[in-house]
């Protein structure tokens, strides 16, 4: 008897791991619709997912080093930096008068984002690279990254809030209509890509599942970390220039938080913090359900703070849900 | 060969004095006697932390929610403080009350990670932010300042020239070595940090020892506010943001290594001491606030990289 | 009737695809030297470990001092006078051996360690083995040997009446041992009865009272020791006669592919030199902690030697990683399969290509169809049993999981092979698949390093021998001269 309901037990949870994110999706949906029928309006829509694909970008970062049995905690304080330093070039570079922005500058930043959010990377991935280190390491070490690199996004703009000087440009159009949205599927496309057909992407996950073994099939771990962690900041520097683009500010803050929002979505998308396992269509499932639930909490009117509470609670339940699969699994392979 | 193995043990204390050493070469004048008791009054506020931090080291655990924790420790006292800091009866009640919040916020933290059996780290991370939340819902973002006159005596208060705050921290010193040293409990908490398994096969436990340490630093971040609060008569969930980091950069200063079953709370106390003079240093030194936050976070990597590659694995 | 003060009755034990215990019975007589005896795996430690319930029996009775009981776990085995000494060190490295000793019942006044009295009863009871090291010492700075010793003195401090011991000689030298039998004496006289594992038959003709010999997890005999020759007891636990174990066929010796010379790593080996030719089997052995392992990860790039030179066909290369050593035509099989040479929550496919990940490129990307084309090549040729190619590798039995070990390294084409243990825990009949597998590998003209405990297997599968003892090579003998007395002497020499 005991047997039976054992079995129900693993079943459900395996069918809610598996289908879990979609079935999420539509119930948030279904209850904020109920309640205010503007929800599923195709603009209001749209409006999550370019609001979210700043944080997609970061989450998908964020993928590559948690399979990898890693973590950056520094990416919100990368993307400050990259956003300020982004305002900072397309103001100087503007036209004050017309209140253009240049379009050279507007591909300028990409780069210069980009490469901000690759040297943050790196030196985090070098530093965890050589302690040998992972998760517990990179935890600490990011965490303490994110101090100096946050505390460098101030001293670039002297803690002061930076304004758009423009009014139109190709900078501009980064933050508009859907394409926000397309970067982040091209990101997402690309780093799918190199995930599942690359020996690095093959690399990576072994890294993650069993370092040890990884290093005793001739991998190049510290090589392995390493990169991983620069594609990470290298997608944190991007959200950073694009987020700006779509604000049309900058300040020291703006990437308050993200660490804490990609880690959600990484861990909502059921990608197991333990390492070794995961994809970027489970991050960007994870992103959706985050989207639609703190867009139905906004509409909802619950206030921004208590948001704060659910991701939190969101993290844990997550990762428990993920234990309690793995062992479920486990007791299925032991049969 | 003493010597060599001292050094090697003690790097990042004997790097630490050179920081230091350095920083008093720029400004002599930092080396004076209010600057001293500054030091020695920040020290044992957050040393407090730092001591918790070092037990569940040497446990084996970690807390990242210590800095939240903290700030509304510092949040819900003022805020006790000003509904019942009236009478006697009153603060103390303020104080337990708090006391009680913080400690249960660090049990539900063991039970999560006891129970769930996930790492620490997440699930602190999370909690973190679920105070944090907490923490903003209360306020509304302001900070909360009391007027309340006792605590200002004991914030300001002196005896023999040393602050009250100094020997409520020397007489928790005393309690946290004599336990860890003396006691079968810290003897089992080392134990279990140093190899769970063989603890745990030797019939000491674990999961007892592990869900303790965190009640403790829940604990030890309610005093910790409550001597902030003392010294600061406010409180905010801006102070204190990078303390659970300090705090194992304390731990790791005085020598107690991340890998656990290791250390004691008295080298704890050394480096929580290096670390607020480094600190007191740099805002001595008149940079700006973020240069002085870029010093502090690039110290912190510095220290805690620096006792990683030590202890790496397969060493 | 006779005083047994153990009775374990027709013990059942299965792990998933392997019976490890066949309704095993054990009889041991009270104040007696009962020596269990059989190949890896025959069951000898899974036995034990219900005995101390860290495995709970299928079925089946343990009866003591003639009462049936149950034991729950390893505390439980104390309180009933059951002491396990683990074949692993279960030690907590950053305490003081008195500490270690008196873990869980530290002397104290209401709650206040009493530091003195515990110390001074751990170096009284060191003294009284006439250990060399003192109760205040951290264990971390202790010899391998030395804290086995603790482990021992430990057990018997709880003055258990039964002490299981999984070889506990394994780690220690000479001198160390023969103090080691000196002491088990001692205790026997006060009336202790020892369960004795061990796979040196010498130390068991000198010191046990019985024999049991188990094998495929079935009790083959037990024997009063003087009953048994040395051989009698061979024949049952391998199950048929020595010489048509081993299949080796001789085969063309070529030219030299390793050499290796004065290799060092402070600390764990010491200027070793020698050379391994294509086609040849070179046998590893030495006792457990002998430096064997350690050689192969210097040679492999996994711990790097600090000194020495290493040249592979006659070019001097630098193998300061795995990957380099992988580059420079190296594969290592771990002794550790679970842990360290597959990944078990990857199928089978995965964890074969690994290895060489250009082989499956197609321009710059992996081509999912090539890698399961050529992975089920290989998967078919090792002959590995499984239901398919995307079964997961936990799923598999030990030897199957092994083949799996091979064709990962096959895979990667690597031309020197460095076998650490390659049969550890697999049953008889994958075991001679093993060996086939070897000597057709060496008939192709790969070269193979094998490293193994099981001094018949070294014996019977090499070409060479280099004997390692304390991180040193004590000699190099051929197939001829490798006889397990000679083996054997120098492994001990050091």
């Amino acid at each position: 008897m005991k047997g039976v309901s054992n079995d129900a037990g693993r079943k459900v949870v395996g069918f809610l791991r598996e289908w879990g994110m979609i079935l999420l999706i539509l119930v948030i949906t279904a209850v904020a619709t109920m309640i205010r029928p503007v929800f599923l309006s195709g603009r209001n829509i749209l409006n999550i997912l370019r609001s979210y694909s700043t944080i997609g970008i970061a989450s998908i970062g964020m993928a590559y080093t948690i399979i990898g049995g890693g973590m950056d905690l520094s990416i919100g304080s990368t993307i400050s930096l990259s956003a300020v330093v982004t305002m900072l070039i397309i103001n100087a570079t503007s036209n004050v008068a017309e209140r253009v922005c240049s379009p050279y500058a507007a591909v300028l930043v990409l780069f210069v984002g980009i490469a901000i959010g690759a040297a943050v990377g790196l030196v985090n991935g070098a530093i965890i690279a050589v302690v040998n280190g992972r998760m517990g390491e990179s935890f600490i070490i990011t965490f303490a990254m994110q101090i100096v690199v946050g505390a460098m996004a101030q001293a670039v703009v002297k803690g002061q809030f930076q304004a758009a000087a423009y009014k139109s440009g190709l900078f501009k159009e980064f933050g508009v209509g859907v394409v926000p949205v397309i970067f982040f599927l091209v990101v997402a496309a690309i780093m799918q890509l190199i995930l599942t057909r690359t020996q690095f992407g093959r690399n990576l996950y072994f890294l993650g599942a069993n370092m040890k073994a990884a290093k005793m099939a001739g991998i190049r771990v510290g090589q392995v970390r390493t990169i991983s962690h620069v594609l990470c900041g290298m997608c944190a520097g991007l959200a950073g220039v694009l987020v700006v683009s779509r604000v049309n500010s900058a300040s020291v803050l703006q990437g308050q938080g993200y660490e804490l929002d990609a880690m959600a979505c990484v861990a909502i998308g059921g990608v197991s913090l333990a390492g070794g396992d995961g994809s970027i269509l489970k991050t960007i499932l994870g992103v959706l359900v985050l989207g639609f639930l703190l867009t139905a909490l906004n509409i909802l009117s619950v206030q921004s703070n208590a948001q704060l509470i659910v991701r939190g609670v969101v993290i844990i339940a997550a990762v428990i849900l993920d234990t309690v699969n793995k062992k479920a699994k486990l007791r299925e392979v032991r049969k | 060969m003493r010597v060599r193995t001292f050094i090697k043990e003690r790097m990042v204390l004997l790097l630490f004095l050179a920081f230091i050493f350095i920083m008093i070469l720029f400004k002599p004048s930092f080396v004076s006697l209010t600057n001293i008791k500054n030091v020695l009054i920040d020290a044992s506020i957050y040393g407090v932390s730092a001591l918790a931090m070092t037990i569940a080291i040497i446990t084996g655990a970690f807390d990242l929610s210590l800095s939240s924790n903290f700030a509304w420790a510092q949040i819900f006292f003022c805020f006790m403080l000003n509904a019942w800091g009236s009478s006697g009866l009153g603060i103390l009640g303020a104080f337990l009350a708090m006391l009680c919040t913080t400690t249960l916020i660090g049990v539900i933290n063991g039970l999560v990670i006891v129970l769930g059996k996930i790492p620490a780290f997440i699930a602190t991370l999370g909690m973190s932010t679920i105070v944090k939340g907490f923490c903003l819902v209360f306020t509304s973002g302001d900070m909360i300042a009391t007027s309340n006159t006792f605590v200002e005596r004991m914030g300001k208060g002196t005896f023999l020239g040393i602050s009250y705050l100094t020997y409520i921290f020397a007489a928790i010193v005393v309690v946290a070595w004599y336990v860890m040293k003396n006691t079968t409990y810290g003897r089992s908490l080392y134990a279990t940090g140093g190899n769970a398994t063989a603890a745990a096969l030797a019939g000491i436990n674990v999961r007892l020892c592990q869900f303790s340490t965190f009640a403790i630093l829940g604990l030890a971040a309610g005093i910790s506010g409550a001597m902030f609060v003392c010294q600061m008569r406010a409180g905010s969930v801006l102070y204190g943001t990078d303390l659970a980091l300090t705090c194992v950069a304390a731990t790791v200063v005085g020598g107690t290594p991340l890998t656990g079953g290791k250390g004691s709370v008295l080298r704890t106390v050394l480096g929580v001491l290096l670390i607020y003079v480094l600190y007191k240093g740099l805002a001595f030194l008149g940079l700006q606030g973020y240069y002085n936050t870029m010093i502090r976070g690039l110290v912190l990597l510095v220290v805690v990289s620096f006792d990683a590659f030590m202890t790496r694995k397969g060493r | 009737m006779e005083d047994y003060i153990l009775q374990m009755k027709d013990i059942t034990k299965t792990f998933p695809g392997v019976t490890a215990l066949d309704s095993v019975s054990l009889d041991v007589r009270r104040g007696e030297v009962h020596a269990l005896v059989g190949e890896n795996g025959a069951g000898k430690s899974t036995l034990m470990k219900v005995l101390n319930g860290v495995h709970q029996a299928d079925s089946g009775e343990i009866w003591l001092n003639g009462e049936k009981t149950t034991i729950r776990n390893t505390v439980d085995a104390r309180s009933k006078g059951i002491g396990l000494i683990f074949h692993e060190c279960n030690l907590i490295n950053t305490l003081s051996v008195a500490e270690n000793i008196y873990i869980n019942r530290l002397k104290n006044h209401r709650g206040r360690v009493d530091w003195r009295a515990v110390n001074s009863d751990a170096q009284s009871l060191l003294d009284s083995f006439g250990f060399n090291f003192r109760a205040t010492d951290k264990v971390e700075a202790l010899s391998a040997a030395q804290k086995q010793l603790v482990e021992i003195t430990k057990v018997l401090s709880y003055g258990v009446k039964l002490v299981v011991m999984d070889e506990p000689t394994s780690s220690l030298t000479t001198g160390e041992a023969e103090k080691l039998f000196g002491i088990i004496r001692e205790l026997k006289a006060k009336g202790v009865t020892f369960i004795y594992i061990s796979h040196k038959l010498d130390e068991i003709f000198r010191l046990a009272d019985r024999v049991t010999v188990l094998r495929d997890g079935k009790v083959i005999e037990t024997r009063p020791v003087g009953e048994f020759t040395t051989n009698e007891i061979i024949e049952r636990m391998v199950g048929r006669s020595v010489d048509t174990e081993y299949p080796r066929k001789h085969c063309e010796i070529g030219e030299v592919v390793l050499k290796a010379e004065n290799i060092t790593r402070e600390g764990v080996i010491r200027n070793i030199s020698f050379e391994l030719h294509r086609g040849e089997i070179l046998g590893f052995a030495g006792l457990v902690g002998s430096g064997r392992t350690e050689l192969a990860e210097a040679i492999f790039g996994a711990e790097p030697c600090t000194s020495g030179t290493i040249e592979v066909k006659g070019k001097r290369v630098s193998i300061r990683s795995t990957s380099e050593g992988k580059a420079n035509s190296i594969g290592l099989l771990t002794e550790d399969r679970k842990e360290t040479g597959l990944v078990l929550m990857y199928d089978l496919i995965r964890n074969i290509t690994v290895t060489n990940l250009p082989r499956i490129r197609k321009g710059r990307l992996l081509s999912r169809k090539r890698e399961m084309e050529l992975a089920d090549q290989y998967i078919r040729d090792m002959d590995v049993k499984t239901p398919s190619n995307r079964q997961l590798a936990m799923n598999l039995s030990g030897g199957n999981q092994q083949k799996v070990v091979f064709a990962k390294w096959l895979f990667s084409d690597v031309d020197i092979l460095i076998l650490d243990e390659p049969t550890r825990g697999i049953d008889v009949g994958a075991k001679h698949e093993i060996y086939l597998l070897m000597n057709k590998l060496a008939e192709e003209g790969k070269a193979i390093i094998m490293i193994s405990s099981e001094l018949p297997e070294v014996l019977g599968m090499s070409d060479h021998v280099i004997v390692l003892s304390g991180g040193e090579k004590m000699g190099e003998l051929s197939r001829e001269e490798a006889t397990p007395e000679a083996v054997m002497a120098m492994a001990v020499a050091n």
